[in-house]
């Protein structure tokens, strides 16, 4: 009852095109995201243009061994997901955080983690926007897979320039060493999957990959929601 | 069709049904309505009454208004039950009564009655809509007993709260504390009348009278404060939506200025607005801010439908709605929003503040540009400085007084030094707001001047205003649409000017003004002349102001040719003053008896041309109708008899204003043998016996007689045997006590009358 009243005066939105619907987002703007299917790069998650599985490396990894042991994404960077994560993020529609986090969550098949952690915001910039987009995110997929998720021990010491007007080199370096475990203690002998809304070139989860390897993570794995693929 | 669509159109479908329902049954008053017992036998000072005050009393200038719910009256010979809620106006500021107590007192009781001319307020209405039915007046001393006090608990701590506040404000030595009073604990009957009429000129009047506007901007200061102590907390952010909790946590703040502000109907709106706005941040809707506003107002409309009538109720709503929906558009106009880029330059804080202002004046703006055509429907005239002046004193007013008028309150029975502190800086502010408002109100031209505004005008402006701003990206068609509509709108404008001014009629308004006199004439081509102004024996009700101007601007009229002042008596030329100090008026006539008091002052100020006429003056033709002075003449009268007298001749239609004269002035127009026959008669003072004799009608033998009088009124004007003669002679009878503005049509040989009372409610 209360809940019919709720959604006559509030009538459920899709968060993305803001047309009615029943519950979270529309299937227009659903068949807007173009989830990764493999074959992909075991390590970084990259998909290849051929559909010839299995899965392997891909050059990059094979030149440049990744720190974390996988990353994964659910969709390519672009069409809904581009959108959604920018309301999300730069227009603070935190309504999309569920939806968003369910879609990531549904996508987790694997149960093998000890501990979810956020990557983390600089103070500066978790002022000015009131929210860390990826504790959102992770927040939901916590939830649904009854997961812990430790949000305060991994933190960034210095507020960087957004890596999104930076290219490739520019971005591991305007990381580097930026990122800091406080309680040492968390993550010893770990298996900690690291959640974040974008991967791009793997910088900044490279970057929190080390810390948490050196405050004694068993092991370390990425997940996105998006992906940049340049195809 | 998607049932999606169709579930909630068929709620509202329902929830419309409601308010229909709801609209006619308010309409039913219980048997035992004290309504139904006004006529019962009583004593010369009025009904002996008992009820319980179920509001605080407002006070007004050197009056108190109290509003009671009664249940007892006390006649000779037993006690009825009653039931009902009355008005009462009591001439003494301090009455030592509050909410929750029981009196018992006497008063002169009436149902409130409106004057009945077009453009007026309905103030039945408004009544009506706030449930009260009677009205009364005690001028007595002792006119009541305090019996007890039965008031429910928490409403009389609050009233506790604002009594000590409103002492605390008096005790302070203030400059200003009468408008911190207005402003905080919503009494604003203490401010003085000029500094009322500059904020008025100023157009930024509404901002004395707490409403939405008041309610808004403190929960927006406290979002705004929570926000940021809130974000002091890095760990606070991280675990909690900071922003819900703020949301939530400026309910507190509003409810208290809601009931410091005596929760009265508005500010009961506002909250409920806040509310629907909380609610929507908490469900995270906070971005479907239209249906957040419907939510708002179907919430209030299903307790109270008939809010829609309500001035203040479309106000509020207009008000919220153009700032959402035309702030934006108008921003978008002006800069482009570069999405993400921007975000993160390291802005200067001096392009902060700039953008921050310009935001500030947009919404300003807009408020004020989505309002303009209520305001124009119900006020006649458009100020056009209220887009700066609230651009002064919002931001003044709203971010800094109130709040800090509100902290002082709250920490008036903690720290009583702070509370002293914060309410001297509040008070110095508005020392400063007050200045600059005094500056704008100095500009001329500051209003429009829009007549009652047409429907069809309205739309055309709203129609133009959306379409302006809707359509994005399609450049030409942005242009070209809005252009159409803007011409046909001067089309339509000047089409309706046309028609008011270019007619072949001549049309006289015999104006209801109560007890007096007051007629507009506007002749063929559209010279117009105002034949006295009314007037009411209470210094402070000014029936120019209040009843012919309202009149005058709802017919969009402007310009006064001629002003005539049949005699100088405060119930013809009473409302005068108001109308020559506003109104563009040209020429002053009257009878040149005795002096003209403040009138002259206020004539000489305006440089009107003052004009004496009388019996023997040349007459004179205005547009095709023949203007003739019938009298005084040299024969030594009192003021009555000396009265002005004039007839207007257009073709084969004549009309005789003959003032106040009584049976001696009318010898002396009979004596002096002039022709007097007239079709229209304005029936000589008022319908009074010591007039009409029947020797002057049967030279006059009119056609139609208009008498002028006020409903019940003390001297029992019209008195019946004067009617019944007019009657007699075979002339029709109108009065404006009973049937309003009675207007008058002739092409000069046919006559229409309309009564507007009946035409209304035929």
């Amino acid at each position: 009852m209360l809940k019919n009243l709720l959604a006559f005066f509030f009538p459920p939105l899709c968060p993305v095109c803001e047309k009615v619907v029943n519950e979270g987002i529309c299937c227009t703007c659903l068949k807007g995201i173009r989830l990764i299917r493999g074959p992909l790069c075991t390590t970084c998650g990259v998909p290849f243009v051929s559909t010839v599985p299995p899965d392997h490396f891909c050059g990059e990894c094979i030149k440049k061994k990744k720190p974390f042991s996988y990353a994964r994404s659910v969709g390519i960077y672009d069409g809904t997901l581009l959108d959604a994560i920018h309301m999300l993020k730069y227009k603070g529609k935190t309504s999309l955080a569920r939806p968003l986090g369910m879609l990531m969550a549904d996508y987790l098949h694997e149960n093998d983690y000890d501990i979810l952690a956020p990557v983390p915001l600089h103070k500066t910039r978790l002022k000015e926007r009131g929210f860390n987009q990826s504790l959102l995110l992770g927040r939901v997929i916590a939830r649904k897979h009854n997961l812990h998720l430790d949000y305060l021990s991994l933190v960034r010491l210095r507020a960087t320039r957004p890596q999104v007007n930076l290219k490739g080199n520019e971005r591991t370096r305007n990381v580097r060493g930026v990122f800091e475990v406080r309680k040492a203690s968390s993550f010893i002998d770990k298996k900690v999957l690291l959640i974040d809304d974008v991967y791009t070139t793997g910088a900044t989860v490279s970057e929190c990959t080390s810390a948490l390897r050196k405050a004694g993570a068993r092991r370390v794995g990425v997940f996105t929601l998006a992906r940049v693929v340049d195809l | 069709m998607r049932w999606n669509y169709i579930k909630p159109a068929l709620a509202s479908f329902f929830i419309l049904g409601i308010v229909f329902i709801g609209a006619s049954l308010e309409g039913t008053l219980p048997e035992n309505h004290i309504k139904n017992f006004l006529n019962s036998k009583s004593g010369p000072l009025g009904m002996r009454v008992e009820g319980v005050l179920y509001r605080s009393p407002e006070r007004r200038l050197d009056k108190s208004k109290l509003y009671i719910e009664s249940d007892k009256i006390i006649l000779k010979d037993r006690d009825i039950d009653v039931s009902g809620k009355i008005l009462l106006t009591v001439d003494s500021l301090e009455t030592g009564l509050s909410y929750g107590d029981r009196i018992r007192f006497l008063a002169r009781l009436k149902e409130p009655r409106n004057f009945g001319n077009p453009g007026e307020f309905d103030y039945t209405g408004y009544l009506a809509r706030r449930g009260i039915y009677v009205i009364g007046h005690s001028n007595t001393e002792r006119w009541s007993i305090k019996l007890r006090e039965v008031g429910w608990r928490f409403w009389m701590s609050i009233e506790d709260l604002r009594e000590m506040a409103g002492r605390f404000l008096d005790g302070e030595e203030l400059n200003n504390g009468a408008i911190l009073k207005a402003l905080l604990i919503g009494q604003k009957g203490e401010i003085k009348r000029g500094v009322r009429d500059k904020f008025a000129r100023a157009g930024a009047a509404h901002i004395l009278a707490i409403s939405g506007l008041h309610i808004g901007i403190v929960a927006f200061v406290f979002y705004g404060l929570l926000y940021r102590l809130l974000r002091l907390s890095e760990r606070l952010m991280l675990t909690f939506d900071i922003r819900k909790i703020a949301a939530l946590s400026i309910m507190p703040p509003v409810l208290f200025y809601g009931l410091l502000a005596g929760f009265t109907v508005p500010t009961q709106r506002a909250v409920i607005m806040v509310t629907a706005f909380v609610i929507a941040i908490l469900l995270g809707r906070s971005k479907d801010t239209y249906n957040t506003l419907a939510m708002a107002a179907i919430a209030i409309l299903l307790f109270s439908p008939m809010a829609i009538l309500d001035v203040s109720f479309q106000l509020s709503f207009t008000a919220v709605l153009a700032i959402i929906y035309i702030t934006p558009r108008l921003r978008s106009l002006i800069k482009r929003e570069d999405e993400i880029g921007d975000k993160f330059e390291s802005h200067s804080i001096l392009s902060r503040l700039k953008d921050k202002a310009l935001l500030l004046f947009l919404i300003s703006v807009s408020a004020a540009l989505g309002t303009s055509p209520v305001v124009a429907y119900h006020f006649h005239v458009v100020p056009i400085m209220g887009g700066i002046s609230n651009l002064m004193v919002v931001p003044f007013i709203g971010f800094l007084v109130v709040p800090l008028g509100l902290f002082s309150l709250f920490f008036l029975p903690l720290w009583r030094g702070l509370a002293s502190i914060l309410i001297n800086i509040a008070d110095s502010i508005l020392e400063l707001s007050i200045w600059m408002i005094g500056l704008v109100a100095e500009i001329p031209f500051s209003a429009i001047w829009t007549g009652r505004a047409a429907v069809i005008e309205i739309s055309l402006v709203v129609f133009t205003i959306i379409l302006s701003l809707s359509l994005k990206g399609r450049r030409r068609l942005q242009l070209i649409l809005p252009a159409i509509l803007l011409v046909s709108l001067i089309a339509t404008h000047g089409w309706l000017y046309y028609r008011n001014n270019y007619y072949e009629d001549m049309k006289v308004t015999f104006i209801s003004v109560g007890q007096g006199d007051s007629a507009l004439v506007e002749f063929p081509y559209g010279r117009r002349m105002l034949i006295d102004g009314g007037g009411s024996y209470d210094p402070d009700y000014d029936i120019g102001k209040m009843v012919v101007a309202p009149f005058l601007r709802s017919k969009g009229i402007r310009r006064i040719d001629y002003v005539v002042l049949s005699h100088p008596q405060a119930d013809h030329a009473g409302g005068l003053g108001y109308i020559i100090k506003n109104f563009d008026v040209r020429e002053f006539w009257w009878n040149g008896d005795s002096d003209l008091g403040y009138l002259d002052r206020i004539l000489r100020s305006r440089s009107v041309e003052i004009k004496e006429k009388d019996g023997l003056s040349e007459p004179l033709e205005i547009s095709g109708v023949m203007v003739e002075f019938l009298h005084p003449s040299d024969t030594p009268l009192d003021v009555n008899n000396n009265s002005l007298v004039i007839r207007l001749t257009y073709k084969d239609v004549d009309i005789i204003f003959p003032g106040d004269i009584e049976e001696e002035g009318e010898g002396e127009l009979l004596r002096r043998g002039l022709g007097l026959k007239a079709s229209i008669l304005k029936v000589p003072h008022h319908g009074s016996r010591t007039s009409s004799t029947e020797r002057f009608l049967k030279a006059v033998r009119p056609d139609i007689a208009v008498i002028s009088a006020g409903f019940n009124n003390p001297f029992g004007f019209p008195h019946k045997e004067i009617i019944d003669r007019y009657r007699n002679l075979g002339a029709e009878v109108y009065r404006t006590d009973i049937e309003g503005a009675v207007h008058v049509k002739t092409d000069g040989k046919k006559i229409k009358v309309e009564r507007y009372l009946y035409h209304n409610h035929p």
